[in-house]
């Protein structure tokens, strides 16, 4: 099965949106913590904001505000939902905006990797919707976002095979045991076995830092494609991380059409 | 071999050559701010001290009660969140906070301490924790808060932990 440029900028998009759609209906779930007497009060966090000039000053008061970030989320919202019919660098502009705008809310970002890839997919699309009709531009935004998806796995990888933590096992087992939830029979069958914590750390690792492989060619793709889902389904088992499985679900379709090009 | 086979190689080296660089801790709350801009990929890099934030409150005419740690009550993990999982991401936002707080500690000089008590972040905690005693506390009675930030390897006993502030007592 080949992809076409045209059907991956489709996927690509549509995945995006479905991935900011869902972000922002979160969001709005969470209403109470950046509402009405919050505890992100945007009253605390302007102060922040202090070294920036007047004007921006006065623009992100206008739209982060307590009271009306609620719009901000809703016409965020909106141009999700618009992207699936119409999708014109106008709502992908304004998805990255109001993506920046809202890691701003949260001091940085709200959900670490899946606002940065997130940030990523949107940058390309919009520049790739810029320059349409500029030969080569939409082909290059989406290498841009395949080599930014290799290069997450692979530093990712790189990063754990150079602690003893990880080679042990023993790293695996710690993060089993920090996170938020509450404890699992299966997290707890693996925290104690400590072969079965040293296989999946060096699997873990191995994925990863062979990642970039995938764009060699395409069935090799598909193959690391599938264990990449596999993989981010694990991570949200084990630490609910689900924005990670939609934010780069999006990069998938980039990736799998560089892995065509002839090498 | 091809242009872009070399292209592809080239690129990979540089990224095996900078990611094995020493870390670059850059300062400044514009760097941070944005730092959306900066993805950095290197996810569960190494085990660490986790902050772990435990808070009290009394009525006004009782004394503190028991501290409590704040990821007492841990969420049961289930498939049907996969699409919407508002409350995990909120207590990964929770834990977030309190990895600010830890670094901004961290890089407190002597004699400014008490400073921080007016910080952002600080203030961000205390919000959190005011919420949380409202949420659990019976109201129209005057109550007091306090809480405090541990710094504790993942495993261990709560009790093994360093303590990095406690705060004042505060009304709500």
């Amino acid at each position: 099965m080949l992809l076409s440029k045209t059907q991956a900028l489709i996927w690509t998009q549509n995945l995006i949106a479905l991935a900011v759609f869902l972000q922002t209906l979160e969001f709005l779930q969470i209403r109470k913590t950046w509402g009405k007497n919050p505890i992100w009060d945007w009253e605390v966090i302007r102060i922040e904001f202090q070294f920036l000039p007047r004007y921006l000053r006065f623009f992100l008061d206008a739209v982060l505000n307590n009271s009306r970030f609620i719009f901000l989320l809703l016409i965020r919202a909106v141009a999700a939902v618009f992207v699936f019919f119409i999708p014109h660098p106008a709502f992908f502009f304004i998805l990255l905006s109001t993506t920046v705008l809202i890691s701003l809310r949260w001091r940085g970002t709200f959900n670490g990797g899946s606002d940065f890839m997130t940030l990523i997919v949107l940058t390309a699309l919009v520049l790739g919707g810029l320059f349409a009709h500029t030969p080569g531009a939409q082909t290059a935004c989406l290498w841009y976002i395949a080599f930014q998806t290799s290069s997450s796995y692979f530093i990712s990888g790189l990063a754990k095979i150079t602690k003893r933590n990880w080679r042990t096992g023993k790293a695996l087992k710690g993060f089993f045991e920090s996170t938020v939830y509450e404890p699992s029979p299966v997290l707890g069958f693996a925290s104690r076995r400590p072969r079965v914590l040293f296989f999946a750390s060096w699997f873990v690792m191995i994925f990863e830092c062979t990642f970039p492989v995938a764009l060699v060619n395409p069935n090799l793709c598909l193959a690391y494609l599938g264990l990449a889902l596999g993989f981010h389904l694990a991570n949200f088992y084990v630490f609910g991380l689900n924005r990670f499985l939609f934010a780069w679900a999006a990069a998938y379709p980039a990736l799998y059409f560089c892995s065509q090009y002839p090498k | 071999m091809n242009t872009l086979t070399f292209l592809f190689i080239l690129y990979f080296f540089i990224l095996t050559l900078l990611a094995l660089l020493k870390r670059v801790h850059l300062p400044g709350r514009m760097i941070n701010l944005l730092r959306a801009f900066f993805p950095s990929w290197r996810f569960f890099e190494d085990l660490g001290e986790v902050p772990v934030l435990f808070y009290r409150f009394r009525r006004k005419d009782q004394s503190l009660g028991d501290w409590k740690d704040m990821n007492a009550e841990k969420p049961r993990r289930s498939w049907l969140s996969l699409a919407l999982n508002a409350q995990g991401n909120l207590l990964l936002a929770y834990q977030s906070l309190l990895q600010h707080v830890m670094s901004e500690l961290a890089e407190i000089k002597d004699g400014q301490e008490d400073e921080f008590e007016h910080s952002v972040s600080y203030t961000l905690v205390k919000n959190l924790v005011r919420s949380k005693v409202l949420n659990e506390a019976t109201l129209g009675t005057e109550m007091r808060y306090q809480f405090k930030i541990s710094a504790i390897l993942p495993g261990l006993p709560h009790e093994h932990g360093e303590e990095l502030l406690c705060s004042p007592e505060y009304e709500i």
